[in-house]
Order: structure tokens, then C-alpha cells, then sequence
């Protein structure tokens, strides 16, 4: 059965041996960070791909921006699926993680980033009264 | 300054978010003038969010992103600033550069605070939106 790779950056030789994934089996698609805002679009091509299991490939999975709807997605095409990375590195897709680790960070990161916006609204024009005094 | 007598030491100093983008555009002219001012003999140390191609011999220091902030844009940049600023610090206290040169392209002023508390000759690249 043939598996799926998104490729959203990196370099998909060294992604397939640092997993030791044959390359054979796979049919890369190469995407954008832009294309993960269009979730249709991303479910979609998953559906089509008729494969079973589905890789979404980076260069380093700690530099990696928004996994969480990465994950989403893969739980929405219903298929086994994980990103993994140039170093070895793979975050696998599990329901349970998701919606009992991973939603509730986002949850905790909206809320922090509700928190910081307000702090440094305020923070900066204090900053810049000091600034401006002591100059 | 002059630098055909002078063995200088330079911090060159990357502050924003590029994640897994670090090839093309300012990548390669970072790697062009730190290769640049090496040849001419001076030190170099490289400062940033993420690993990015380097000339041999460059020092490289990862000052990472918070790992809370990841899914929403510009927000992670706010409390970088002062995380990055003091661990440059700290860098520079290590290395005892002659000049810091940053690039920025995204909210950020710790620049500002590490050129008033060392008074090292400081050079900006700023694009887009930045304070102080």
C-alpha cells in the first residue's frame, strides 16, 4: 500500500532514511506553510491520495510551527499519520493525545497569548515614558 | 576602526522567528559576508532562532522560541525580546565581541536594550514592523 508525504520543507531523501522509510512506497505531494490555512484543501488531497498512511515531512520538527492543525487535519481524513523530520525526530498522530494534550495547549495558548497581548500593551508605552525621561 | 590592522570580533545576530525556512534571500547574504569577514582575517559568531547554513569556523549560539507560543502569528515575538536579550548578553559578556550587527524583520527592540546596556558599536538590518 502506498503512503502519503507532505512535504512542507525540507529534503525528502534525508527525511525517508532518517526514518528508514523506502522510498519506493511513497507519493510525495510538496506544500507551502500557506496551504496549511486551507484545510479543505489539505483533507481533500489526503482523501484522494487513496493511501493508508500519511507523513507530513520538515526539516526540524523543534523549529515546526502549527503541528496542532497539522494534526487536526489527519484526524479529519481518518488516516494513520505523523510528522516527521530531517533529524529522526516524529510526532505521530493519536487521538487521544490530541484532544486530551494538544487541544487543551492550544486552549492554554490562547488564553497566555490573551495575557501577553494585555501585558505588553501596557508594557511598551511604560517602557517608552522611561526611555523618552531618561533621554 | 580600521580594519586592515585590527583582528575584529563580530556578533551577527538573526532574532526572528524563520522556523524551518532558512535557505535563499538574507540566508545566503548572511553566509556571504560572514564568509566575507572571515577572509579578511576577523572572528565570527552567529546568534539565532534556528540552525541555518554557516561558513566554517563561525561560533553558533541557538536562542530558541518559547515552545508555548507556536500557533498564532507575532505573539511569540513580544516575550522573545527580553529572553533574547538577555541571553545575548550573556554571549557577549562570553565572547567580548568589538561590534553586535542584527538583523530583524519582525517585532523586536531587544536590540535597543543590548546596545544601551553594552555600548558596542551596533548595526540594524530592520524590515517590517519593529519597535524601540
Amino acid at each position: 500500500m502506498m503512503k502519503l508525504l507532505l512535504l512542507l520543507n525540507g529534503n525528502k531523501e534525508s527525511i525517508l532514511a532518517a526514518h528508514k522509510l523506502e522510498d519506493s512506497n511513497f507519493n510525495t505531494i510538496k506544500i507551502d506553510d500557506k496551504d496549511l490555512a486551507k484545510p479543505k484543501m489539505i483533507v481533500k488531497m489526503i482523501k484522494e491520495s487513496g493511501c493508508n498512511t500519511v507523513y507530513i515531512g520538515c526539516k526540524e520538527l523543534q523549529l515546526q510551527r502549527f503541528q496542532i492543525f497539522m494534526k487536526i487535519y489527519c484526524s479529519f481524513s481518518r488516516k494513520q499519520s505523523a510528522i516527521i523530520d530531517e533529524l529522526g525526530n516524529i510526532n505521530k498522530y493519536s487521538t487521544t493525545k490530541l484532544f486530551f494534550y494538544e487541544l487543551p495547549m492550544l486552549a492554554f495558548e490562547s488564553f497566555a497569548s490573551i495575557i501577553v497581548l494585555l501585558f505588553y500593551h501596557l508594557k511598551y508605552p511604560f517602557d517608552k515614558w522611561i526611555y523618552l525621561k531618561k533621554n | 576602526m580600521d580594519l586592515s590592522e585590527k583582528k575584529l570580533k563580530g556578533i551577527f545576530w538573526r532574532a526572528d522567528c524563520y522556523g524551518n525556512h532558512n535557505v535563499g534571500g538574507m540566508f545566503s547574504a548572511h553566509y556571504g559576508f560572514l564568509n566575507g569577514f572571515q577572509k579578511l582575517g576577523h572572528e565570527s559568531v552567529f546568534a539565532s532562532s534556528g540552525r541555518l547554513e554557516l561558513p566554517p569556523g563561525t561560533g553558533y549560539y541557538f536562542i530558541p522560541y518559547s515552545r508555548i507560543f507556536r500557533n498564532f502569528p507575532e505573539i511569540l515575538n513580544l516575550p522573545y525580546n527580553g529572553k533574547v536579550a538577555k541571553n545575548l548578553l550573556r554571549i557577549i559578556d562570553k565572547e567580548k565581541p568589538d561590534f553586535i550587527y542584527q538583523y530583524q524583520a519582525d517585532f523586536n527592540y531587544a536590540g535597543s536594550i543590548v546596545k544601551k546596556k553594552t555600548g558596542l558599536p551596533f548595526s540594524s538590518n530592520q524590515t517590517e514592523c519593529n519597535l524601540g
